[in-house]
């Protein structure tokens, strides 16, 4: 059965592609309409879907969309009624976008792909994460929990998923209901910090580690938790349910002090009494609460549902800190995230569904390679470069343009590597990526201004080959930690590490990596090998592929853009190879 | 003519605050991003190796002047960029124009656009010239680059459509007219809706919402297990 999976109009729109148990092709729509974040249906994804796997849309026996949009827009209505008479101006805007496109998204599907109305099917918000990390997992049978926003109405959901002779199935054991949410708590914490909503968070982690949990009393106030990790959020504090604009209320503001306003410097690490200090603080008070909840969480999940092995999904599972931590200090032995954790990732999930439990189709394996994006024709690479008189040289020998790369590398320059299809999910995993040596004391300031605009304190990451990785990073001892090949958790670096690797290092002395197999991405193993020939080093500094606030490259031309806007040394195109110095 | 009209009329509500200039800035900076990746894009979809070269330059010039307007919008207010409303960022989707429209007529909604450019911040350098002379200076280098960008779109035009470029250019004022009725349209059409909506929010939903309230509560304690769909007809439901 060949099945489409759509998320969109909310978060992160994607398509994804499915047959039986192999995922044809993946795509988050930002990387194509270059709208960072674009929630539209993903008319540009799904197009790639089908080109990708030569299919017509009459091939699709099943187009499968990730939620249930009746369910949703009764709860927009129930929480704006509870709400009455406040929030007047947010309701009929809301009805608006509902009227509009939303409530006809059946219609809609049909329409932009192109296939009969009764092909369109609808899975459930949290079902489509849990089955996005079950099925993507090599797990026969595990825990699943779902942690984001919110879906429809759920907020957290705990799961049952087993694969036996006769089939697959996934049991929904327990839901929490909006508005009851760590990850709107996280959220409305992130917009008090002065980041942006669905895209600090990252940035929140990174401020995280220049701080003291002082605040985490405090925050424990704003929100109960209960011994079964029920969670109760306090309306006192927090006001996401009564409007769409501000998350937090002033009861906040006199409990932790003002909030940060967007755009103001933050200098790091802060002087003391500094009111970056105190945001710190907070990042780091917030990421521990969270921690504390997951941990509970996943003990309410090991009770429920007897299993030792656990699947990840939902936006709050992009906390590679707290990730971490649920290996080290969690019930289950092994853990595994979805790469695309957030809403993109609900396309696969919803598609996975309805390909092993509604039609019973086999597993095999879990997914190896995030690489289900679109790739550049060389060809088209190669007439792109001279018609456009770039000066570039061509490698018919990819172990020769590699050696190149990884010399230039060592010598202290900066480049750029699109190869291939490019990624699943928000990480740049090497097909997409900047990359430099991470030795020396200097790397992290020369990649900062040659790439500019980027918060100095986010950390940059390691790529390390999978078989070197305990040489640098800490494993966790006795628990399988199935999250690193695609960078969803850190690890302590090494003492020698530390000293030889300070620039994917980061103040805590953590690193977000990304350990390397061939199945997982052939070519940046072997640059990985050919760098290590040169340095005795298979680490490399990896960091996506774009400049501040610009979805991450797709296209030949929008990795020509990067580079003509920065100060790269050079860059790699399919076989062609651009640099600074002649271009 | 009407650029001129507009910046003087503008002037002393939007470039005389620096909370003001900072939106328009930012403003400036979310178009100039758009029309870059139209640009780009028509850079990777064109055949022709010449039009390429001279598209892929043209998203590049596009792009410093996105950044040189943010820049100058961050010196001004760091907030202004932040603040800038969803509709103002949301032309940046590009609707692939090129692949709309093939060559001929996207080289006509090029050569207009970059026309109006022109205009505008010429218009905008004559108005500021003594009160802003860096912003000034800032919209006059811009200015040039679109003054290029109209001479090469120009003769492309002229290249391409020949006997046709008329009639190219007439065509494309229809088309940015129905564009322009198409958008009023849509502003039409979510008034309505905003009616409605407020129309229900006030006469229809209120013993609803008692109701509600009464029934049920934010229980924040855990839902039991409840049954998934489990075949093809319950996942056709949208419910
Ligand atoms: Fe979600
Ligand atoms: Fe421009
Ligand atoms: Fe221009």
């Amino acid at each position: 059965m060949k099945v489409l999976g759509v998320s969109a109009y909310f978060h992160d729109a994607a398509a994804a592609l499915v047959e039986g148990s192999e995922i044809l092709a993946a795509a988050q729509e930002e990387r194509f309409s270059r709208t960072k974040h674009d929630a539209e249906l993903p008319l540009r994804s799904i197009r790639f879907c089908l080109e990708q796997s030569g299919l017509e849309a009459r091939d699709l026996d099943a187009v499968v969309f990730y939620e249930k949009p009746l369910r949703k827009f009764e709860r927009i209505l129930v929480s704006h009624l509870r709400g009455l008479p406040r929030g007047a101006g947010q309701f009929t805007r809301a009805i608006g976008t509902w009227l509009g496109d939303r409530l006809w998204i059946r219609d809609e599907i049909a329409k932009a792909v192109g296939c009969p109305k009764d092909r369109v099917l609808f899975s459930e918000h949290h079902l489509s994460h849990a089955a996005s990390a079950f099925f993507s997992s090599p797990f026969d049978s595990a825990a699943i929990v779902t942690v984001d926003g919110v879906g429809e109405t759920a907020t957290t959901s705990i799961f049952r998923g087993e694969t036996n002779s006769s089939g697959s199935k996934i049991e929904l054991l327990s839901e929490l209901h909006y508005p009851h949410s760590i990850g709107l708590l996280y959220s409305a914490l992130t917009a008090y910090l002065g980041f942006e909503v669905n895209e600090g968070e990252y940035k929140v982690m990174g401020l995280a580690a220049y701080g003291k949990p002082r605040f985490l009393d405090a925050l424990a106030s704003t929100c109960r938790v209960g011994s079964n990790a029920e969670l109760e959020v306090d309306r006192r504090y927090y006001s996401w349910s009564r409007s769409a604009t501000q998350s937090f209320t002033s009861r906040l503001e006199a409990l932790l002090g003002p909030a940060r306003t967007p755009g103001t410097p933050l200098v790091l690490p802060a002087a003391p009494g500094s009111a970056a200090e105190r945001y710190a603080d907070i990042a780091a008070s917030l990421q521990a609460f969270t921690e504390l909840y997951l941990l509970s969480l996943l003990e309410e999940a090991k009770c429920r549902t007897g299993e030792s092995k656990l699947a990840l999904a939902g936006g709050v599972a992009l906390n590679a800190v707290a990730n971490r931590r649920l290996i080290e200090e969690g019930p289950f032995q092994s853990l595994f995230v979805q790469p695309a954790a957030g809403d993109a990732g609900g396309a696969l999930g919803a598609a996975q569904w309805v390909s092993h439990v509604l039609d019973g189709a086999p597993r095999a394996g879990g997914l190896k390679s995030a690489l289900l994006g679109r790739a550049e024709d060389p060809a088209h690479v190669a007439r792109y470069l001279d018609d456009c008189h770039i000066p570039h040289r061509r490698f018919d020998d990819r172990g020769a343009l590699f050696r190149e790369v990884a010399r230039s590398l060592a010598s202290g320059q900066v480049g750029a590597m699109s190869r291939g299809r490019f990624e699943w999910g928000p990480r740049a995993l090497g097909a997409r990526s900047i990359l430099a040596d991470p030795r020396g004391p200097s790397t992290r300031d020369r990649v900062n201004r040659k790439i500019k605009l980027r918060e100095p304190f986010r950390p940059f990451a390691p790529a390390v080959l999978a078989e070197d990785a305990s040489r640098w990073f800490e494993p966790v001892p006795g628990r399988e930690d199935l999250t690193t090949a695609f960078m969803c958790s850190v690890a302590p670096a090494t003492l020698e590490a530390q000293r030889e690797l300070p620039a994917v290092v980061h103040v805590d002395g953590t690193a977000r990596l990304q350990t390397v197999t061939k199945e997982g991405s052939a070519d940046l193993y072997a640059l990985l090998e050919a760098f290590r020939d040169e340095t005795g080093i298979g680490v490399l500094l990896n960091t996506s592929l774009n400049l501040k606030d610009e979805p991450i490259a797709a296209t030949v031309a929008d990795a020509y853009s990067v580079f003509a806007r920065s100060e790269l040394d050079f860059l790699v195109v399919e076989d062609a190879l651009i640099e600074r110095s002649t271009a | 003519m009407s650029h001129a009209v507009i910046a003087r009329l503008s002037a002393p509500l939007v470039w005389r605050r620096p909370k003001n200039m900072a939106r328009k800035l930012a403003e400036f900076g979310a178009t100039e991003a758009g029309s870059a990746l139209d640009m780009l894009r028509a850079s990777e979809l064109c055949p022709d190796p010449r039009l390429r070269r001279i598209f892929l330059r043209h998203a590049l010039d596009e792009a410093r002047h996105a950044r040189l307007f943010r820049h100058a919008a961050d010196q001004l207010d760091p907030r202004a960029r932040h603040e800038l409303s969803s509709r103002a960022q949301s032309h940046q989707r590009l609707r692939d124009l090129y692949a709309e429209l093939g060559a001929e007529a996207f080289l006509a909604f090029v050569l207009r656009a970059e026309q109006s450019g022109e205009g505008h911040f010429r218009a905008l350098v004559n108005e500021l010239g003594r009160s802003e002379p860096e912003l000034a200076t800032l919209f006059l280098a811009v200015a040039k680059d679109e003054q290029f960008h109209v001479a090469y779109s120009a003769h492309w035009l002229t290249r391409l459509a020949g006997p046709r470029r008329p009639a190219r250019i007439r065509a494309e004022r229809l088309s940015s007219l129905w564009l322009a009725w198409r958008r009023a349209g849509r502003q039409i059409g979510e008034r309505v809706s905003w009616v409605l909506g407020v129309l229900l929010y006030f006469a229809v939903l209120p013993p609803f919402a008692l109701m509600l309230r009464r029934l049920e509560s934010d229980d924040p304690g855990w839902k039991p297990a409840r049954s998934l769909p489990s075949s093809i007809e319950e996942a056709r439901r949208q419910f």
